[in-house]
Order: C-alpha cells, then structure tokens, then sequence
C-alpha cells in the first residue's frame, strides 16, 4: 500500500523550490570564493595607500613612502615586509616577512600598518596580543 | 483524505519557510554588511573599532574622538597633560586634575589593591624609567640604583580627593604611569559610548586588549585568538568563544630588550624592581571590564601558581597562563570557552592541571 502524500504537481513545485534554494546556496558559496589570493594593503593613518595582489606578483614591488618618515616596504610574491624605515625603534623593519592571511606589521611612529587579507584566513576574528 | 492535505500544506508551508531563510542569509542581514571599521594610532599604540548596525559610524567617529583626547590627557609625553602635572608636582601637596582623571585613579588603586601592590602599582614608573624598556636605548641599570628607587614604589602614596577632583604623589620623585591601566579603561568607555549609540555588536581592539560588545551580527560568539608568546600575532595557540567580554594578555614578549643572551621584558615586579623572570610567558584574563581585566593579567608578575590563585578570587575572571616550558593552563571557569589549536604544535594544553 503506498500513501500518495503529494500530488504530481506538488512535486513539481517541491522540486522547482529545491532548485532555487541550490542557486541561492550556490550563489552565495561563489561570494565567499576560495581563490586563495593572499591580498596585503598598506594603510597609513588610517586610509589605505596601496593594494597588492601577492599571490599573483609576478615581478618584486617596492612601495616608498616619504613622509612623516621615509620608509621602504618590499613586496614579492607571496610575501610583503618592512625593508626600511627611518623611525627610531625598527619595530616594523624586525617584524621581517609577512606570509599568511592574518599576519600584519606596524610602524608606529608613521602610522603605516601592512595587513594581509584573504581567504583561509583564520578562523578567529580577532588577535588578541 | 482531510489529514494528507493538512500534512501537505505543512509540507508545503516549510518549504517556502526555508526558501525565504535561504534568501535571507543570501542577501545578508544589513547590520552584518554595515560594518564601519576605524584605526586610530593613540595611547602608544594601534586601535581597530569594528562597529555594526545603525550610526555604527557616528558611534565608532564619538569613540575615536574620545581616545585622542584622554590619549592628550593621561599620556606622559603629553606636557599639559595630567600625568605630567601630577608627576611635577611629587611630594607637593594636591593638585586639580580632571575629573576623567581621578576617576581612572580610582580604579588604578582598586586594581593595585586585588594583590595589595604585589602585581600592579601605577608608581612603579621610576624603575620602568631606571630600565628604559618603553623608550629607546634601554639597560640593565646597577643594583644600587633599583635599590634607592624601590622605595618610591607605593600605590598607597597616591592621594586621591574625588570630591575636590585632586590627587597628590606623597613623596618628592614619585612618577605614575598609567599605560598600564588607561586601555583597560577606555576600552570601557567604549562599549559604555557603543550602547548609547543603540549599537548591540561591535568590538574593539586597543593594541591587543580586545572588548567585544554583544555577539557577532549572526549572533553567534566572537572567536578571539589568543597569541603564541613565541610566534607572530596571527600565530595562536588557540582561542576563547566570548560575548560582551574583555581579552587582555600581559606578555613578556610585548615589550623587551636582550643583552647577554638574557630577555628582559617590559613588566617590572614591583615588589623587586626586576623584569619578571618567573616561568611566566603570558597571562590573559577574561572578565566583562576590560580595566579589570587589564589589570587582573599583570597577575603574570605572582607567577603561576600565585596567580591563578588571584584570578579565581577575583569575581567572574578566567584566564589562560603560559609557561616558558610551553604549558598551558586555564582557571576553572574557562574549560568550555578555551579551544586549544597550537598550529606550532610547542604547547601542551594542561587539563584540570591545577
């Protein structure tokens, strides 16, 4: 004995229901694409100065800023450092090379923070140190 | 017959409920999307705020108004500040000061009283001062030197008068530093300003000292990472599931210098005028005021077993010690909150160890 609960057309329905969920689900997984891009930015006193791609680097870059204080930060693919830095401590130049989503240098006294950003970034969502 | 199409119309009822919740989460709520994220540089250090919801900017702008300005008030490079003012004036009678000010002091001194002194004392700044750790040439300064300054080290001599909004050092030399307690501080005054504004998810981050506010937009708890002592700042070795909480570490590897092969870190025990060399790497407390916590986490300088004999007294607090020996241990309250990820794969998680 089978108990018809639904009829043809609810299947239908059903089905068609199922499908759009799947898009919106598959939508929504396509926004949070794992391309696996390790993007850094350069912010100083706040206001982001430059973007880069490591992952895709194909050539070293170097990214001077001259004021307050002159400092170089050198870029390669896959990673990014503080190469120079005229402030007193060489707390950002000790900092040395920043290789993961997460890692992140600051120079205080210029106010320049180097932030890499991307996907298979930890799982917390906040450092506290 | 009557019963299939009741079942049917359920059936049919929760699709279409899942349907508009898949769209929903598709679409994001809009307090997850609206995040207003600000960085300051203040108080010697860096400062995220991530603010959500409704005046989420208004809020974070009121908040980052107020650091620069307690930052001029308390900070002891600022000269007409009130650090400096107190400072000047050691062993001459009271002083006006603001009523931020005496405030702070006020909860310096509770703080300092949890372990009598022993742990934290905003008058320990001479012999910070003698070691030069904070500044840029620093030393071991000779025996003699730490010897005649110990005695200037005494939170007991900070005369507070809260109903005239004055305060005096008792002895002539005194010096406070309050760099040890205004993070903790303002990272209060921060939530206390992101309620006001109606904000019910945020955090910020005060140079490490985090104070979440609420849950995550999604309502579920904030993940904050706690440091590898030894690694970079996004190394962990795992991390504590909060809301509405305070994470603050007291570590020796914030601030320290080396000579001879020997580490010397930033924090002073107070009661000997040395950095501490006491099988502490790290200490974080997490309670609900993150002045409480910034201060309970100089329990590092009691050492471990002393220590986490502090934070179980202390109402409400958990916290997470790390030994040089690369052992890790938490105070009763915190076995559920703490997940342990040494992605190091150096530490050793000790359960129910003390």
């Amino acid at each position: 004995m089978s108990i018809r609960i639904f009829k043809t057309g609810d299947k239908i329905l059903i089905v068609s229901i199922l499908i759009i969920a799947g898009v919106f689900f598959g939508f929504k997984a396509l926004q949070h694409d794992s391309s696996g891009n390790l993007i850094a930015v350069v912010s100083q006193d706040g206001e982001e100065i430059e973007t880069v791609n490591l992952t895709k680097l194909e050539d070293s870059q170097t990214i001077v800023i001259e004021e307050p204080l002159h400092q170089v930060i050198l870029a390669e693919r896959g990673r990014i450092r503080f190469e120079e830095s005229d402030c007193p401590n060489q707390n950002c130049v000790d900092t040395g090379w920043l290789t993961k989503a997460g890692d992140k240098a600051v120079c205080l006294p210029n106010k320049v923070v180097i932030t890499i950003e991307g996907e298979g970034e930890s799982e917390v969502d906040i450092f506290a140190y | 017959m009557n019963q299939m199409n009741t079942i049917k119309r359920l059936v049919f009822i929760m699709f279409i409920l899942s349907l508009s919740c898949f769209a929903a989460a598709c679409g994001e709520s809009p307090t997850a999307e609206n995040a207003v994220e600000a960085e300051d540089f203040a108080l010697d250090t860096i400062i995220n705020q991530v603010v959500y919801g409704e005046n989420a900017q208004a809020a974070a702008d009121a908040v980052s108004a107020e650091i620069k300005e307690l930052d001029d008030l308390w900070s002891v490079e600022s000269a007409a500040g009130d650090t400096v003012k107190l400072n000047s004036h050691a062993g001459e009678g009271y002083v006006k000061l603001d009523p931020k000010t005496i405030a702070l002091l006020q909860e310096a001194q509770k703080i300092s009283a949890y372990s009598d002194g022993a742990a934290f004392d905003i008058t320990v700044a001479p012999i910070v001062n003698a070691w030069g750790v904070c500044g840029d040439d620093p030393r071991v300064p000779p025996k003699e030197e730490i010897t005649s300054l110990l005695p200037l080290v005494n939170y007991e001599d900070v005369m507070i008068d809260a109903a005239a909004n004055q305060a005096a050092l008792r002895q002539k030399g005194q010096l406070i530093d309050l760099g040890g307690i205004a993070k903790g501080y303002i990272g209060d005054l921060a939530i206390e300003r992101y309620k006001e504004y109606g904000i019910t998810s945020a955090f910020i981050n005060l140079g490490g000292n985090v104070v979440v506010l609420g849950s995550k937009p999604d309502g579920t708890s904030w993940k904050v990472g706690i440091q590898n002592p030894r690694g970079e700042t996004s190394d962990i070795i795992g991390y504590v599931e909060v809301s509405d909480q305070a994470v603050v570490t007291s570590g020796d590897y914030q601030r320290y210098f080396t000579e001879g092969g020997k580490r010397y870190s930033h924090i002073i025990d107070p009661r000997t005028g040395y950095p501490i060399d006491n099988g502490l790497m790290s200490v974080t407390v997490i309670t609900a005021s993150s002045a409480d916590a910034d201060g309970l986490a100089k329990a590092i300088v009691l050492g471990l077993d002393e220590g986490m004999a502090l934070i179980e007294k202390a109402d409400g607090a958990k916290a997470i010690f790390i030994t040089t020996e690369k052992e890790i241990y938490v105070t009763s309250g915190l076995t559920d909150t703490f997940h342990f990820e040494d992605t190091s794969n150096e530490y050793t998680y000790i359960q129910n160890g003390r």
